[in-house]
């Protein structure tokens, strides 16, 4: 059916999302400058930033893992940091320190580079759990305590944090409560055959990497982003569908298959994203789609299977395959 | 073995005698060995049984009732072979046991997992009496349940026709995308999208509009009934 025949019925959709629609297209084409394939790990970059939410983006390396955050980054007129994880960095490098000011005889706090709209964590699983937890509070409250001083972050605050697997040399795993504060964990794939030409084609004889970066241009400010989220706060969710993502992950609680099972915290992580997916789509309600789609890239990292289970090679995935398809789809 | 030529020690080896002492035979306390012969703890000639429980009495009896029967030669071999069942069922049960299989239902029990299960099916299509719901949704004027009746009819339509394979746990566009190459498909993603904004989208639906959607459902029946 045309959207012209629903809005003829009254059945259109309350919400405006044609500036969310063209932030986000306009997005996507000052990717593709540079980015080759990789749309859906795109979509869902797209869906965290409307949805408030930080992303672990898992993947060998030299996938374009962190190429493709510092583009999108730069696609948003804030301010952005990055940070590169090794195993000697200490919670002070991240976070900031008090530094002494011998003129005035005070200690005065020196912001770290935590301190931005956009954070960008590369090899965030090459530190220590020790700085690891010291983004524990940042992330969740979008703050930092030193000194018994509360420093507030900007608005927007975003961690996109790369990490190798954890089978890799001089890798380390994220602890639970920190894995649980990233709203998504994407697992970056290789390229396709045809895209690898395509990567290949477009890198021949390219620029300089700061020539391309410079290319890409903003297209969203700090106060758009915000207004778009407002907008995407205002996508209805029927109690049904509800119901639908409390059953999902409710299950992951009971399920032999798992160790430990997704918190509230995911709950809530997979109703906002499937808001934001469905204002993308230009839908001012949530379907469960939208939840089915999302939900390996919520609870993905938030479970953890049983030793069994891991011994036959099963992975997260296919646990969450099984219980969504377990599971009736309200209708 | 002692060879015949034994040589025989000369008297110049032949001990110097000792001085002799008379010998004083000593005779122990009649009264101490009495009593040393009493005392259970030098008793080794007969089996002195410790005091024992209730508890170790009954196992005691029921070892000894046990060894009665095994010992009995006519049997020997039959309680071998049930000693052997015993131990290969217990080995295997430690095994099942250790890989977490769960074998309750040969007992005729429900498994456990049955306990546990997240499946949450509730409905199904095919026992569902559509016409009278209809009738009753329509009479009542709760047309977002009407129409909910017609998708549910139409998704059985489908199934019943062999286009699509009907699964609780599949979403309306997962049937969209089964039709992929007929011509039922965009007839089937227009009242798939009715459908959602009404049952989803929490659109308000007065008479006019449940006349138009159930139009819609309508003409595709009608597409379905041409196809099929």
């Amino acid at each position: 059916m045309e959207p012209l025949e629903e809005a003829a019925l009254g059945l259109a959709p309350q919400t405006d999302f044609s500036d969310l629609q063209q932030a986000v297209g306009q997005i996507k084409e000052e990717l593709r400058k540079r980015i080759i394939g990789q749309e859906a790990f795109i979509d869902l970059l797209l869906v965290a930033i409307l949805a408030d939410g930080h992303v672990l983006i898992e993947g060998v390396p030299g996938i374009a893992k962190t190429l493709t955050a510092k583009l999108l980054a730069r696609t948003i007129d804030v301010g952005f940091n990055r940070i590169q994880f090794t195993p000697d960095l200490m919670p002070s490098d991240v976070l900031g320190t008090s530094v002494f000011h011998p003129g005035t005889a005070t200690f005065q706090f020196k912001q770290g580079p935590i301190f931005s709209n956009i954070v960008l964590i590369d090899e965030i699983n090459r530190a220590p759990a020790k700085t690891q937890s010291s983004l524990f509070e940042v992330m969740e409250e979008q703050q930092i305590t030193h000194d018994g001083t509360q420093y507030a972050m900007a608005d927007p605050f975003i961690v996109l944090a790369t990490q190798n697997p954890i089978e890799q040399e001089g890798t380390y795993r994220l602890p639970e409560a920190q894995l649980d504060r990233f709203m998504f964990k994407i697992l970056v794939q290789y390229p396709s055959l045809a895209e690898e030409v395509a990567i290949l084609g477009v890198h021949h004889n390219r620029p300089a990497l700061q020539q391309t970066l410079d290319e890409i241009r903003p297209v969203l400010t700090a106060e758009k982003v915000s207004m778009l989220r407002k907008q995407v706060r205002e996508v209805h969710v029927d109690t049904k569908v509800l119901e639908y993502i409390a059953q999902l992950v409710v299950q992951t609680r009971a399920n032999k298959s798992l160790y430990l099972g997704a918190s509230p915290r995911a709950s809530l992580a997979l109703l906002n994203s499937a808001k934001a997916l469905a204002a993308i789509r230009n839908r001012s309600f949530v379907i469960p789609e939208d939840v089915q789609e999302l939900a390996p890239s919520v609870l993905r990292h938030r479970i953890l299977l049983s030793p069994e289970r891991e011994m036959e090679g099963a992975t997260p995935d296919d646990v969450i395959k099984q219980i969504i398809q377990k599971t009736e789809v309200p209708r | 073995m002692l060879s015949g030529n034994t040589s025989v020690a000369g008297p110049s080896q032949t001990p110097a005698p000792a001085a002799v002492a008379p010998l004083q035979l000593r005779y122990p306390d009649a009264k101490k060995l009495q009593e040393l012969r009493e005392n259970k703890d030098f008793q080794y000639q007969q089996d002195i049984r410790p005091d024992m429980s209730f508890w170790e009495r009954f196992w005691r009896r029921v070892g000894d009732f046990l060894n009665s029967l095994l010992g009995k030669t006519s049997y020997n071999g039959f309680w071998k072979y049930v000693l052997y069942a015993i131990a290969i069922a217990t080995t295997v049960f430690v095994i099942l046991k250790l890989f977490q299989v769960d074998f309750s239902g040969l007992f005729g029990r429900k498994p456990a997992a049955a306990a546990l299960s997240y499946e949450t099916y509730r409905e199904n299509i095919h026992e569902i009496d559509f016409a009278a719901l209809l009738e009753e949704a329509e009479a009542q004027g709760d047309y977002r349940r009407a129409i909910r009746l017609y998708y549910l009819r139409t998704l059985k339509t489908l199934t019943d026709g062999g286009f699509i394979d009907w699964r609780p746990g599949k979403t309306n566009w997962s049937y969209v995308h089964e039709l992929q190459n007929s011509p039922l498909q965009k007839p089937f993603e227009r009242v798939t999208q009715l459908f959602e904004y009404v049952w989803y989208g929490g659109s308000a639906v007065d008479e006019q509009k449940f006349l138009a959607v159930r139009n819609s459902f309508q003409q595709f029946n009608q597409s379905l009934v041409k196809t099929a």
